[in-house]
């Protein structure tokens, strides 16, 4: 922050979502908002750095040289409890945090979403639809974007969907959408923004850091979250 | 524990301070604390047998390192701090 090294601890919950304090000058970061709620720092916003949510085995596929993160002494031997119990989920229309600082009924508080802010537009893209329907062409933020769920392993990725000024418009290729073609080259895709075949070949899309949550937990710190909807059917 | 977001701060001017404060102790009692990691280690992707294909991890690729942290110990600290050469950054949970 402002070139300077933020050392972060826990520091609890606000609106039943995670806080941290950095021990440098005592203010707090809300996850969520990734902006400081308190102390001198007050206002200011980390940024979102580039990751990807997936399964062992499909980044391990994409990164065979990976490393991993070691587990500190004690803390492996848990691993496959928390894993079973992040499998199993939290039931979708469980009630929201007491503390919530803004409820918001569009959405089951613990629907998991997947958001995006483009701009200064946020939207909201329900796992549910989105397990459906695999690829979503749409705008935000006046950008062209194209969203992707791959269901096999989870994963959802995005994307500013233009090349030299061209807006594309992409299809899944294959049933688990690890494939894709766009209309308008009809160019061949991976999930991760690459052309593999075609006019475009080589070429990359510019990615787009989505963040997973719980409903209730975007809703509160995105009040002007659009919802994404599937199309109805005719 | 309820949410997934990658945050950084600005390029470092202190090198080197994160690492050596802070570390979280691994008591032998059963109860751990969930604590915050500073100077993460890692190991070899051959290495991590604690770990199951389908289970959860959160990717980042540092510079030209892929870095793979399991849901399964980010949900025991809430945040785990590294180094990137674009700067450090929290990996939360």
């Amino acid at each position: 922050m402002k070139g300077r090294r933020l050392v972060l601890e826990n520091a609890g919950l606000v609106g039943g979502n995670e806080v941290f304090k950095d021990t440098e000058t005592g203010s707090r970061w809300q996850q969520s908002s990734l902006q400081a709620i308190s102390g001198p720092l007050q206002g200011e916003h980390l940024k979102l750095f580039p990751f990807l949510l997936t399964s062992w085995q499909e980044w391990r596929r994409l990164h065979p040289d990976t490393v991993v993160l070691k587990p500190l002494p004690g803390y492996a031997e848990r691993i496959p409890a928390r894993n079973a119990q992040i499998r199993q989920g939290i039931p979708v229309d469980r009630p929201a945090p007491d503390a919530v600082v803004r409820r918001d009924d569009r959405l089951k508080p613990y629907m998991k979403i997947v958001g995006l802010t483009v701009g200064s537009a946020s939207m909201a893209f329900p796992l549910d639809a989105l397990s459906q329907i695999k690829v979503v062409n749409d705008d935000l933020g006046g950008e062209s974007i194209v969203i992707i769920h791959q269901p096999l392993s989870d994963t959802t990725t995005a994307f500013v969907a233009r090349v030299n000024g061209t807006r594309l418009t992409f299809a899944a290729a294959n049933a688990s959408a690890t494939e894709l073609v766009d209309r308008e080259t009809q160019s061949r895709w991976d999930s991760y923004g690459q052309c593999t075949g075609g006019r475009l070949k080589g070429t990359h899309l510019e990615e787009l850091i989505l963040e997973p949550e719980y409903w209730f937990a975007w809703s509160e710190f995105h009040p002007a979250t659009a919802i994404y909807s599937l199309p109805t059917e005719r | 524990m309820s949410i997934v977001v990658l945050q950084i701060g600005a390029m470092s001017l202190l090198l080197g301070s994160g690492g050596a404060t802070a570390q979280p102790q691994a008591p032998a009692s059963p109860r751990l604390a969930y604590a915050a990691v500073h100077g993460p280690q890692f190991i070899p992707a051959a290495e991590a047998t604690f770990i199951s294909g389908d289970d959860r991890v959160i990717g980042v690729m540092s510079g030209g390192t892929p870095k793979a942290y399991p849901a399964g110990i980010l949900s025991q600290h809430g945040l785990v701090e590294d180094d990137t050469p674009s700067g450090p950054i929290a990996v939360t949970w």
